[in-house]
Parts: structure tokens; sequence; C-alpha cells
């Protein structure tokens, strides 16, 4: 699965992007991102926002085609508003990437 | 002075058209029933014409009566352990009255909450967030070396941080204030969290959230370093915290987090559809008015200046306010407080000119 993951807002209001493909993570968190990030579940997160919530991540997130049949797919929403299993794979997934950019630094 | 929020009032539905502002006005001020209203109108796809409904504008805050008996009054904490899961609110782990525990976020949440509590009943007469004694609620240890500390209307939520970019975010008081003090925005009659209005509910936050850091040392506005999480950053991070309210744009500088992107000046003013319309970005602009405000006046930030953006969150009753009506109104306030040729209202106009604001 190859996608396009940004995290943004929060209090610290920064953002971080990257691509990744799960099948250069782990095998056990490449199932478990292949497991959460499912349309249905994603649709799910794109629902009307809580107006009072303040300081949350906002996630953007594109799975990128694999075949020929699909296309790309891209989400937006917020922390509030997704299931708690796709929060903690976006948690994890996004630790790479800051792991990642930590050791070239 | 305190005040508090009342109901708001509405008719049975009838011939008007909605507006979307006035929808997010609901959405914002109005009790649960209104607030599903209004998504169900805009799920539905008729914003602009099938919600006809006579409908009064959102409520404006009412004052309530000065607290009495301050000493009295004491605030109902609860803090929470997620455990690292990404679910609310998690184990009850501490309350009201009980001893220090073991685990120091939980303490840290605990501690932070009672100080901001002081500060907003002792300087403004406020009973906690809602002005009436609402319970502050924390949940520490939400997700797995999760980045950042949030308010959700209800309750604030702090993560462990992951130890590479950010430590735990209840190491920093002024990051607790910032967050107890979205709720008093909140139920101050709410500013939309978007573009300007939502980069002023920022600058209150961040402006309460070192006022509370101050009040608690005792130290004068010249004392304090003006700085917005420091200690959060993790050991290799460049920078100093997350943001400066004496040199915006200067809190950070480093290859993995970026470079802190705040403004100071209306010049630089920063248009993006990002961050909600950059609102931690520009709310640099009026930190700083705040900022050179509280130095001009010398002595505690809290009383003069504090006083002049408590009130002005209290009275402005606009949640849609841009800087220049925030500026304007704190300008009324000084003048109103203080009197039309004092220290106070001629600083207040200066330093907003000073961000580019003419007021
Ligand atoms: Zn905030």
């Amino acid at each position: 699965m190859k996608l396009i993951l940004s995290c943004s807002g929060g209090v610290v209001g920064s953002r971080i992007q990257a691509q990744l493909d799960t099948a250069e993570l782990g095998a056990e968190l490449a199932r478990r991102a292949e497991a959460a990030l499912q349309p249905e579940k994603l649709a799910q997160a794109s629902s009307p926002e809580n107006p009072l919530r303040t300081d949350v991540l906002e996630y953007d997130l594109t799975l990128l085609p694999e075949g020929e049949d699909t296309d790309f797919r891209h989400y937006r929403f917020s922390e509030t508003s997704a299931a708690p299993e796709v929060l903690e794979v976006l948690d994890e997934l996004m630790q790479e990437i800051i792991r990642l950019r930590a050791r070239r630094r | 002075m305190g005040y508090a929020p009342r109901p708001m009032s509405y008719a049975h539905p009838r011939h008007c058209i909605l507006p979307p502002h006035m929808i997010e006005a609901i959405r914002l001020r109005g009790d649960a029933g209104l607030r599903k209203m209004a998504d169900g109108i805009e799920q539905d796809g008729q914003r602009f014409r099938a919600a006809r409904c006579e409908l009064m504008p959102p409520a404006a805050t009412r004052r309530t009566q000065p607290v009495a008996a301050r000493a009295r009054i004491k605030p109902e904490r609860k803090v929470y352990d997620a455990q690292q899961r990404r679910r609310l609110p998690g184990k009850l782990v501490r309350a009201e009255g009980d001893a220090r525990s073991s685990d120091a976020d939980v303490d840290r949440a605990y501690d932070g909450a009672g100080a901001t509590f002081k500060l907003f009943l002792n300087v403004y007469q406020r009973h906690s967030l809602d002005g009436e004694g609402m319970p502050l609620v924390s949940s520490v240890h939400y997700g797995k070396s999760y980045n950042n500390a949030f308010w959700d209307g209800e309750q604030m939520v702090y993560g462990d941080g992951d130890g590479i970019l950010f430590r735990s975010f209840t190491r920093s008081l002024s990051v607790i204030a910032h967050e107890l003090s979205h709720g008093v925005v909140q139920f101050s009659g709410g500013l939309v969290y978007r573009d300007q209005s939502g980069a002023l509910s920022e600058s209150f936050a961040d402006v309460f959230g070192v006022l509370t850091l101050q009040y608690r040392r005792k130290q004068a506005a010249h004392e304090a370093d003006w700085l917005v999480g420091k200690g959060l950053l993790g050991p290799d991070v460049r920078g100093a915290a997350l943001r400066s309210l004496k040199a915006p744009g200067t809190a950070y500088d480093d290859a993995v987090l970026g470079k802190d992107p705040q403004p100071f000046h209306m010049d630089d003013f920063v248009y993006t559809s990002s961050d909600n319309g950059g609102v931690h970005i520009n709310s640099g602009i009026p930190n700083h008015a705040f900022y050179l405000l509280a130095q001009n006046l010398c002595g505690n930030a809290w009383e003069r200046a504090g006083h002049i953006w408590y009130d002005t969150l209290q009275s402005i009753d606009n949640p849609h306010a841009s800087f220049a009506d925030w500026a304007d109104r704190t300008l009324e306030l000084a003048r109103e407080r203080f009197g039309a040729g004092s220290t106070e209202a001629i600083q207040t106009r200066r330093s907003w000119k000073l961000v580019g604001i003419a007021v």
C-alpha cells in the first residue's frame, strides 16, 4: 500500500508530510495499516466536524493507485472525527516518518 | 467582572434563509439540539435554500455576578489516564482532593489546571471555564508517542510526545493553560476557529497561557520570557519553545519541525488554507500587540493589559471578529476602564499601530 500522509495543525501548528510504502515497514505494521486504512473507515472519518474543538490534528491522506482498477483516493479529516483504530495506525506511520527524518538530521 | 453564556433563544422554523455564517455560529454557540440541527442542515446540502427558520442571532454572553468569597471556591479537577489509546476519557486516576499520584503527568495536569483556575478566579473573578464552576477534566497519556495537546469542547487532552520532536505536553504550564483558555473562549461566546477570528482564539489562549505562568511565578512583564511551550521540544530540536510573544517567528528553526512561521506585523500576514487559515501562524500578530502593551505598561501583565484583553473577549460578542474588530474593542475598553487620555489607552493604540493595525 502506497500513500501520502500529511499531518498538520495541533497546538504546534506545524505540518509534516511524506510518501510511504507500507511494504518497506515491518510486516505487522503494514498488515495493521492495510486493515485500518480502508475506504469505508476513512469515508466515515470525513464526517462533519465538531466546531468546538481546538488545536486538533488534521490529516490529509492519499492512497495511491496500485492496479489498473484503482484510482487515487483522497481523504481529509481531523482526529476528532476518525475512529481510534485509524488514528492509532496513523500515529505509528507518523512516527516512522519522524524517526527517518530525525536520523538524517 | 465575570460572564457566562446563556442558552440561545430561537423560534420555530419559518421563513428566512439561514446563511452559512449563522449555521457556524449555531454550531459554535448553540446547545446540543441546535448544533445537531445545524449539522443536519449542512449534511442535507440545503444550507442556502431549505433552512427556513426564523432564528434570533446567537445569544450574547451575559454578565454574572462577581464571584464573592473566592477563598472558599475550589476547582473540581479530574484527571484520567488514556493508557496510550486514542479513546477518551480513559481511567480516572486522580480526582479533586486526592493525594499526589505516582505519575508526574497526572500531577502536572492536575496542578496546571489548578494554576489556571486560580488566575481566572483571583484576577478576573471567573469561576472556572464557564463562569459557573464547570469541572476541569483532563486526560493524559493519550495515544502512543502522540505529539499534541488539544481542547475537545469538553475536556483537555495531552499526549506524551514521541521523545524526538516533543516531550510530554504536560511539561509546560503555558500549554496546559492555553488549552483551558480555549474553554474560556468557548464559554464567552466563542470565536469561529478559522482565519482571523480563529487566530484571535489562538492568541487569547497563548496570552492567558503565558499569563498563568507569570501569575504563578509572580513575574513582572519585563522578567518573563514570553514563551509558550518552553521545555516541550525534544533534545535534538533546534529551538526554545512552540511560540514567542516577544519575538514571533523565532521560537524554533529545525530540520524536521521546520521554522516557526509566525509573523509579528500585518505586512507579513500569511494567507493559507491549511491550519484553518493559519490560526497558529497569524496569532503572532495579536500576540505581539499584547506583549508590547504589557511591556510598555510595566508591572504585572495580568493586571492592566490582561484586564483589557479579558474584557474584550467578554464583550466583543462577534464570533467572526477580525483583528481590527478586536483592536477597536481593546481601545474602547482601555478608555472606559482607565480614561480616554490614560497611559493604558495611549499604549493600547500604539501597540496595535506597531503591528500594523490602525485604531
Ligand atoms: Zn490553541
